[in-house]
């Protein structure tokens, strides 16, 4: 290969080079392998009891899971919400949000990388489309030490004028408990982290032990629950969590509802995330102080 | 290939754990984003599944066939227009430090621009200049002439070039970082 091409190969793997924690690609395999013994466990009146364990070892090497029952939920869920947030991680997110009575449904993925210890974090945000012009959104954000850095696409109509990024310090935690903004929404000028669920699981109805479950590298268990969150039943956010032998969390899916008088749902939102990369690296930097302006309070609406 | 349905599950386990990273970069260049890519690879590999006991249908180069299947699924998917690619708004510009944060923007970026060439010239410059097939053999995958593979792959480096200047990204110098 030429130079030329050696340029282009780099560029490209350049292009490939965010690969995001999660992502199993044996998952669907893995899923017809299962199928399929259970066909054959269905078909098989009479089965030597050697060959059923056969089968849980065999089914046992592909799933690569454990059937343990942790002893207390909330316990192993909030404390391996704590020990995540504690050191660095990467993330995915997806997520939706739906609001019936204006016809709205808009979709948003972030990816990005958090060092709590050293406050040095950053999320590059997609999304949209937006109401009006129907175009998607990208937002940049660098958090470093108490400073949120927003840069936000100029074709977006959204954003500040003049130059392109905004710094602002990061406001203090709230708490948290505004309808449907628990992981993100209105906390969108924190950096995501599975913490943002503990108020919400501290008033947890329930949390329970599922079963299993396993990604690429780990296996571990999951759990589920349901929460009112500010004791408001007309709003639920229902999920599952899945922490690794480790202790850590390896994705948390949530969804959140609000009813009204009027409408059931009134606003649905979902958020997927999935964490990994745990204790590597972070480093983050200011953008050039002359494309800086100083704001009072970030920017980070998505323009609902 | 062993001959045990134990053997036979780990030694798929082992391939893919070996070569699914390169063919999932490959995906994520072809379709522009993760999940796309993830969805892509893994239903190539439930094909490549079942016909890894059969040594014969995949002629003993598995990395090959898995090659063949994900561009062929690919081509189908675009045919069918079953995954519709997301516009993605642009970037700030790139200031060309080793960071996290810029790390993230620059793949986005370049999948950006890659998005924006036709898909026929986009799978040309990836399975070219990525995978470092010769001409006649990206031919043979994309069902097209070698000829028409080398005006493809001119003209999508070009492209490119121009895409990613517009950005202020000279082509493999900013970003030849992640060759390390």
């Amino acid at each position: 290969m030429n130079d030329t091409g050696q340029d282009m190969r780099a560029t490209l793997l350049a292009g490939s080079d965010d690969v995001p924690p999660g992502i199993d690609l044996l998952r669907g395999v893995r899923e017809q392998a299962a199928a399929r013994r259970r066909h054959r466990r269905r078909m098989r009146v009479l089965v030597p009891a050697g060959a059923v364990a056969g089968v849980v070892a065999a089914v046992a090497t592909l799933l690569g899971t454990s059937v343990t029952n942790p002893p207390s939920a909330l316990a192993a869920v909030t404390s391996a919400m704590v020990k995540t947030s504690a050191q660095s991680y990467r993330f995915t997110m997806n997520g939706s949000l739906t609001l019936p009575s204006i016809r709205l449904r808009q979709q948003f993925a972030l990816t990005g990388a958090i060092d709590p210890q050293h406050e040095r974090g950053t999320e590059l945000v997609t999304g949209g489309p937006l109401r009006g012009t129907h175009n998607y959104v990208t937002e940049q954000l660098r958090f470093i030490g108490k400073n949120l850095y927003t840069w936000v696409s100029p074709a977006s109509g959204l954003g500040s004028v003049g130059k392109p990024w905004d710094e602002a310090p990061i406001p203090a935690p709230d708490t948290r408990a505004s309808p449907g903004s628990e992981l993100r929404g209105n906390t969108f000028e924190h950096p995501i982290s599975p913490a943002e669920l503990l108020g919400v699981l501290r008033s947890a109805a329930a949390v329970r032990y599922v079963g299993p479950a396993s990604g690429p590298g780990w296996t571990g268990s999951k759990y589920a629950f349901t929460a009112h969150p500010a004791g408001s039943p007309a709003v639920t956010v229902a999920g599952t969590v899945d922490v690794d032998q480790q202790g850590r969390v390896r994705s948390l899916d949530t969804i959140t509802t609000v009813r009204t008088r009027y409408r059931n749902p009134a606003q649905t939102e979902t958020e997927d995330l999935t964490f990994g990369g745990f204790g590597g690296p972070v480093q983050v930097t200011a953008p050039p102080a002359s494309q800086v302006k100083q704001t009072i309070t970030p920017y980070w609406e998505f323009g609902f | 290939m062993p001959g045990g349905s134990e053997e036979l599950e780990q030694s798929f386990a082992a391939f893919v754990r070996d070569h699914g990273e390169r063919h999932l970069r490959v995906a994520v260049l072809l379709t522009g984003d993760w999940h796309a890519a993830e969805d892509l690879v893994q239903a190539s590999l439930i094909k490549l599944y079942q016909a890894w006991p059969r040594v014969d249908l995949i002629d003993g180069d598995p990395d090959a066939y898995l090659r063949r299947v994900i561009v062929n699924t690919y081509r189908s998917w675009w045919r069918a227009r079953w995954r519709r690619e997301r516009p993605v708004a642009e970037l700030p510009e790139h200031a060309a430090r080793d960071d996290t944060a810029d790390r993230l923007a620059l793949a986005l970026l370049i999948r950006q621009a890659l998005g924006e060439l036709p898909r026929k010239q986009r799978a040309v410059v990836i399975l070219r200049y990525l995978e470092d097939l010769p001409e006649a053999e990206v031919a043979s995958l994309l069902g097209c002439s070698a000829g028409s593979v080398k005006t493809h792959a001119h003209r999508g480096l070009r492209a490119l070039r121009a895409k990613l200047s517009e950005n202020g990204l000279p082509l493999g110098n900013s970003t030849s970082r992640s060759t390390t």
